[in-house]
């Protein structure tokens, strides 16, 4: 057989035709949503990590909040607790001679 | 008329790229006009529902499935790429809607295999075309997933190479092989109805 042929074969027939109320069914159920309500993102462009690579404004703010925070936020004071290794380890008392 | 036109539908008629350009509707949808998305549905729906039909075999899943491209195409309007067409991008979601929903399903059965709308008007003549519309959806369906896909998308649906790859996510080059061995399969498993030896 001719490959015209064998591809009108496989063209197979017509599909049917969508149902008519199909277009304003959908129609009206987009009325019903927003096109932005899914689309608007506030920080979109700022999350560094939502493409497929970091947005560089995106790191960069991060690094910037690092800083501040970083410069802001007091360190808490150091502890007075120390602990006594040989003694846990070994037994042993280091207060003894 | 040209194996495309006869097919009922052309890729060109689905471009957009008469009257309102893809960017300029897609800015119009994202600015909530309704006007729009429907020109939109007007000159895309009948080529998506085929396209969900052919894959699928059944109108009420081939018209859910065209619903929800066009409604994400509503909803991701704002995020719309001028680098692609709006044909382009529901032919793509609706293929991805149909595939998920054939991995549900069972294989598809040589007797499930839907009659013809439109028999020949001579009886004899209307069952041989049945039985020969039957055998070749059931081997289409028979093929590995891929071979299927390209066979649909080119053979049937009317894309052309570059358009089907990208509606496949595909290289060209790996559709056509694709398209190679799924009409090799076709041939052999269709000998009877082309006379081939």
């Amino acid at each position: 057989m001719q490959d015209h042929s064998f591809e009108r074969l496989l063209r197979g027939r017509q599909p049917p035709p969508p149902a008519p109320f199909l277009a304003a069914r959908i129609a009206s159920l987009a009325a019903a949503e927003p096109p932005a309500a899914d689309g608007f993102r506030p920080f979109a462009g700022l999350w560094p990590f939502t493409g497929a690579w970091p947005s560089l404004a995106g790191l960069a703010a991060v690094a910037v909040l690092g800083v501040v925070v970083g410069s802001t936020v007091p360190m808490a004071p150091a502890t007075a607790t120390t602990v006594d290794v040989p003694a846990i380890v070994f037994g042993l008392d280091a207060e003894e001679p | 008329m040209d194996a495309v036109a006869d097919r009922g539908w052309s890729v060109a008629e689905s471009s957009g790229s008469d009257a309102a350009p893809d960017a300029a509707l897609m800015g119009r949808i994202a600015a909530g006009d309704q006007g729009a998305f429907r020109l939109v549905i007007s000159r895309h729906l009948g080529a998506v529902h085929a396209l969900g039909w052919r894959l699928l075999r059944n109108r009420a899943d081939a018209e859910d499935v065209a619903q929800e491209a066009f409604l994400r195409l509503w909803r991701r309007a704002a995020d719309w790429q001028e680098s692609g067409t709006i044909a382009a991008f529901l032919l793509r979601v609706a293929y991805n809607l149909a595939i998920d929903r054939l991995r549900r399903q069972a294989p598809l059965a040589l007797d499930e295999a839907p009659e013809p709308v439109d028999p020949a008007p001579d009886p004899a003549e209307g069952m041989a075309a049945a039985e020969r519309e039957r055998a070749v959806t059931a081997a289409i369906f028979a093929l590995p997933d891929r071979q299927r896909d390209a066979i649909l998308l080119v053979h049937q649906q009317g894309l052309g190479n570059q358009e089907a790859a990208a509606v496949m996510g595909v290289s060209v080059h790996a559709l056509e092989s694709l398209l190679g061995r799924g009409k090799r399969a076709l041939r052999a498993s269709l000998r009877p109805y082309t006379g081939e030896e």
